[in-house]
């Protein structure tokens, strides 16, 4: 199992390697990144240094982030449209050791990815004369979870729908949609009284937003080390706790994908 | 043994999910050491019940066995399984060289680079091995496809329109191949459009019609004898009767039938004429013959 493990592992590897469109996925997002960067250049001071080192890594890792989830995405659609798991499952290696694979194979590249932008941001920082700080590693690691949380997500949106459709849904359909639309409804209720509609609604909302994962795990709680990159000690029992919630996701993604998957016709 | 005891398989098709069968209680029986064919017209059910029998589609209602089985995805059933499908459905962004080292690893074979270089070479591929798939030519692929069925020491081979897209040598060089595996006990279920090939090959077949066997047998009880006619080879004359219908003729020698009532008078005709005769056997039609007068016998109620 685990030779099959890391056979698929290292074919899909091969993939993202060789894929077009996660070429040209990644040229887009290089563009929007120079794009953004713009205008930090331009106006470089050395005062406002350590701030500029902040939206580098931050612009990085977002780009990371959507690129993870991208690998989920293609890996799967690409081998579901091709119609070529059926050479994979007509041999003694199981749905499920595949699955594993896309998902082993994504989050290999996302953590390579997390490594090269810690080290930039590094190398950057010592450029720049700006000190080091523990939070440029734990930036990394956070972004790293947050990537395994999106791409747990999309992987299994892909396994069930249309990657159109899939993408759609995890741009509209996530935990940050039913955040904003309980305030909107909450604003609703104060305004014109708990009416029934707006019961059920706030209801729906509640039930949505606990199902889905969390894109920002306790956002809240990390604003701090984000703003001074400065890390205490609660703050990495904290990033334990985050690495443990989206390795949480991840398991849940990968049952509920294999289920999807064993259904889905492979012909 | 392979077995498919009383398959259906209904699809649901379009707005209105219309049911569509794709196979209608089917049954077969496929020996150990058997060299299988499926027959049938276009739609017949051939590549359903293959991936029925494969694991790869779930009867809507039966059961599909192999050596007593059900056969599960990716399960160590398997093993002992060579599968070539219909469609090059590979991974068109591996190599030659890679596709048949990643199907072959699959199989947990040692794939070292010069096992599958010999392998490659066996089937004329040794100078495409650097050539991703995805520009590879509907012949080439299919050489892929057989080169990862010969990776493995299959007990089983499933083999969805095998010759499909290759030239006349690599057809010669993989019947032989199928037939020396059948020889050594390897059991072989193929689907054909090719009668002339599966002639050459199979012994036992089945032909499918709207998702239903409509006969199953042995290649040689398939084709029916003709109790009307006789087969004759004999030395040519230009003078032969008229009710002996020549088929072919060739070095002073033709062959053709005569009918069962005139068999003597066809005799009387050679010893005055002192013509040699080569054989007299009873008339067996050709699996073509008796592929379109079953098709016309039975027809479907589905």
């Amino acid at each position: 199992m685990l030779d099959a493990l890391l056979l698929n592992t290292g074919v899909h590897v091969r993939f993202v390697v060789r894929n077009r469109l996660l070429l040209a996925f990644s040229l887009l997002m290089a563009g929007i990144f120079a794009l953004e960067m713009i205008p930090m250049v331009l106006m470089d001071t050395s005062a406002n240094r350590f701030s500029e080192l902040q939206a580098v890594t931050s612009q990085l890792a977002t780009f990371a982030m959507v690129f993870t989830a991208s690998l989920g995405l293609f890996t799967v659609s690409s081998h579901l449209r091709n119609r070529n798991l059926k050479m994979v499952f007509t041999k003694p290696c199981p749905p499920g050791v595949w699955l594993a694979s896309v998902y082993l194979s994504a989050a290999l590249v996302a953590f390579v990815l997390y490594v090269v932008i810690a080290l930039a941001a590094a190398g950057l920082s010592l450029a720049w004369h700006v000190p080091l700080q523990p939070g440029l590693a734990y930036a990394a690691l956070d972004g790293f979870f947050r990537a395994i949380v999106w791409l747990s997500f999309v992987t299994t949106l892909t396994v069930a729908f249309h990657p159109v459709v899939a993408v759609m849904i995890a741009l509209f359909v996530n935990d940050a949609t039913f955040y904003g639309l309980k305030y909107m409804i909450a604003g609703a209720v104060a305004a014109n009284g708990a009416k029934t509609w707006l019961t059920i609604a706030t209801l729906a909302c509640d039930v949505f937003y606990a199902i889905l994962p969390m894109s920002q795990p306790f956002d809240d709680r990390t604003r701090e080390v984000y703003a001074s990159w400065r890390v205490a000690g609660a703050d990495w029992l904290l990033l334990m706790g985050i690495g443990g919630y989206a390795v949480l996701v991840l398991v849940l993604s990968y049952a509920m994908s294999l289920l999807l998957l064993r259904r889905k016709a492979l012909i | 043994m392979i077995r498919a005891e009383d398959v259906s398989v209904h699809f649901r098709q379009g707005i209105r999910r219309r049911r569509l069968k794709a196979l209608d209680h089917l049954d077969l029986e496929i020996h150990d050491g058997d060299f299988f064919a499926l027959l049938g017209e276009n739609g017949a059910g051939k590549s359903t019940a293959m991936y029925c029998l494969l694991g790869l589609l779930r009867p809507t209602t039966g059961r599909v066995t192999i050596s007593g089985r059900v056969p599960e995805l990716g399960s160590d059933l398997f093993r002992s399984v060579a599968y070539l499908p219909e469609e090059p459905h590979y991974h068109d962004y591996l190599t030659v060289e890679e596709a048949v080292r990643y199907y072959g690893s699959l199989y947990g074979e040692r794939m070292g680079a010069p096992r599958v270089r010999a392998l490659l070479e066996r089937l004329r591929l040794g100078e495409f091995a650097k050539m991703p798939l995805r520009k590879c030519s509907k012949g080439m692929k299919q050489k892929v496809g057989i080169a990862q069925c010969l990776v493995n020491d299959a007990r089983v081979m499933f083999l969805d329109e095998p010759m499909r897209g290759l030239d006349p040598l690599a057809v010669k060089d993989f019947r032989d191949v199928l037939v020396e595996k059948n020889r050594a006990g390897v059991t072989i279920v193929m689907n054909s459009h090719l009668l002339a090939e599966v002639e050459m090959v199979a012994t036992r077949a089945a032909i499918l019609a709207h998702g239903r066997v409509v006969a199953q047998d042995t290649l040689s009880n398939l084709r029916a004898v003709d109790t009307t006619a006789y087969a004759v080879e004999l030395q040519d004359h230009p003078d032969l009767p008229v009710f002996f219908v020549r088929e072919s003729s060739l070095g002073g020698r033709v062959q053709g039938t005569v009918p069962v009532e005139r068999l003597y008078e066809l005799l009387d005709f050679t010893r005055a004429n002192n013509l040699a005769i080569t054989s007299v056997a009873q008339h067996k039609s050709s699996l073509e013959d008796s592929f379109f007068s079953i098709l016309a016998r039975k027809p479907p109620d589905a």
